[in-house]
């Protein structure tokens, strides 16, 4: 390498734009108020995007998981005649949580690699991109959770005092939808197969989760296991508050949150030994 | 050169490629960039130049931060510094004014100091009404003309530029060439990637070539 030091005497300075220094994430506040304006801002544009593409614009956000739903009721509650009485409001206070945790990892999932294109362009915090597509999701699903809040009005399940319940879990279900859907947007950039086991592996869940089927049903020596599901965990909490009318398991939820933020802690960390490694592998 | 503040330093800095292997396939590796030391001074615009595949674009990726070097280091200083990214981060369905201002944040402006520049850019973008409709609306020329203007008017502390771009038609890319030229030659920091010798020894204040 030659570096040259030509003489530039004519060289003009003249100053034309007024520099400002705007976030790069470097630890001081005003670089994390940047960073999530600017998860917030993606989020509500993406939202707008998205409404734009169709006719029916927003009202698909409802459309959208009531045809779903509705596919399930037809299933199990008419066609199998599974679960008798009370069986449509046990489903849905199942379903509609389940939904919001399969969206949001399903859509976190891709979420890096979708970004690449800013990735090669600009630096920036590759977290940027699942925290985005989990705000967008929630963003959507509380609709479904207020839909749900007027199905349960008409099943003689009205709101009462053991709904505050319903913050701390809803957090806690925030907190492993992060550390779910971070983790896995990280790891496919890596190894790509992993994005084939996604749709199965949330399926799985489904099926793990007690959706469709309610803990008393599976034999006693089983429940510690199936608890360990932390999905199966949030859902039996959803449960307790809104059809059994009680708070939730405290202990229970207590365990899950501790786990989650351990987990939390990791998948940071993984973004801060994997992340700058990001720009060489998405070509 | 009178002012000699450093404000990114690289010193001995190495960059390797490695193509990801396979079963079947070893992964092999190539040196992009191999024992580069130097100074960045706040106010200069310097050149690179060099052969195709001398590592000139992944040398301005390494400044600005997008790829780590695998031995030496970058030293930034508290700069802003980012490649002149056209349409970093467009959406086709939102409007000119929600693009410029996501773009803008994207570059590391806060939403206020975006909003604030929105006149200017819908001034030079010279979109009118369209600066309000959906950015897939506009001719590929329209679309150039705002990532242009963005561009221009986020500019970073530190602006990386590979090649200087010409974009829109006749006219803008005149107006476009000379709003470049002015940036180039007024007290923003600079690091310019040209094939043309002639261009880069015209308008820089030092070369390195690779």
């Amino acid at each position: 390498m030659e570096l040259k030091y030509p003489e530039k005497p004519g060289c003009k300075k003249t100053p034309h734009f007024e520099i400002n220094s705007g976030y790069k994430i470097n630890g001081t506040a005003k670089s994390w108020v940047g960073f999530f304006d600017l998860v917030w801002v993606k989020a509500k544009l993406n939202l707008k995007a998205e409404a734009s593409k169709n006719h029916l614009k927003q009202a698909w956000w409802i459309l959208e998981p009531l045809m779903y739903m509705s596919v399930f009721y037809l299933i199990f509650g008419v066609l199998l005649q599974r679960g008798g009485e009370g069986f449509i409001p046990f489903l849905l206070t199942g379903l509609i949580p389940f939904q919001w945790f399969a969206k949001s990892v399903q859509q976190a999932s891709n979420s890096i690699v979708a970004g690449r294109g800013i990735i090669h362009k600009v630096k920036i915090y590759p977290l940027f991109f699942p925290l985005v597509a989990i705000l967008q999701v929630f963003g959507k699903q509380m609709l479904v959770f207020i839909m749900l809040v007027i199905f349960l009005f008409f099943f003689d399940l009205p709101p009462n005092v053991y709904w505050f319940g319903l913050v701390p879990v809803m957090m806690t279900q925030l907190l492993l939808l992060f550390v779910v859907g971070a983790a896995v947007a990280i790891l496919i950039p890596f190894v790509r197969d992993l994005s084939y086991l996604v749709t199965t592996g949330i399926q799985f869940t489904m099926f793990l989760s007690g959706v469709f089927y309610s803990v008393e049903k599976i034999p006693q020596e089983w429940h510690a296991t199936f608890f360990v599901n932390p999905v199966a965990n949030i859902l039996f909490q959803y449960r307790r508050i809104l059809i059994n009318q009680e708070w939730p398991d405290w202990s229970m939820l207590g365990i899950l949150v501790a786990a989650l933020f351990v987990s939390a802690i990791l998948v940071v960390l993984l973004y801060e030994k994997l992340g700058p490694k990001l720009p060489r592998v998405l070509v | 050169m009178n002012n000699l503040e450093a404000i990114i330093s690289l010193v001995d800095v190495g960059v390797c490629y490695q193509s990801s292997g396979s079963f079947l396939r070893k992964a092999d590796s190539h040196t992009a960039l191999k024992s580069i030391s130097f100074d960045l001074f706040r106010g200069e615009t310097l050149g690179v130049v060099g052969p195709n595949g001398a590592g000139k674009s992944t040398l301005l990726r390494l400044i600005a931060g997008i790829i780590q070097p695998d031995s030496g280091r970058v030293i930034n200083r508290g700069v802003t510094v980012s490649l002149l990214a056209l349409q970093a981060g467009f959406d086709l369905e939102l409007t000119g004014v929600d693009n410029a201002i996501f773009s803008g944040m994207l570059l590391g402006y806060s939403r206020k100091q975006v909003v604030s520049k929105l006149a200017e850019i819908a001034e030079f973008s010279e979109l009118g009404d369209f600066f309000d409709r959906p950015v897939k609306t506009y001719s590929t020329g329209m679309r150039a003309r705002l990532g242009f203007s963005v561009a221009m008017y986020m500019a970073p502390d530190v602006l990386l530029l590979d090649e200087i771009l010409s974009v829109g038609d006749k006219d803008f890319k005149m107006k476009a060439e000379s709003q470049m030229m002015n940036k180039i030659q007024s007290s923003q920091t600079v690091v310019l990637v040209s094939h043309s010798q002639q261009q880069i020894e015209r308008v820089c204040d030092r070369v390195i070539e690779l």
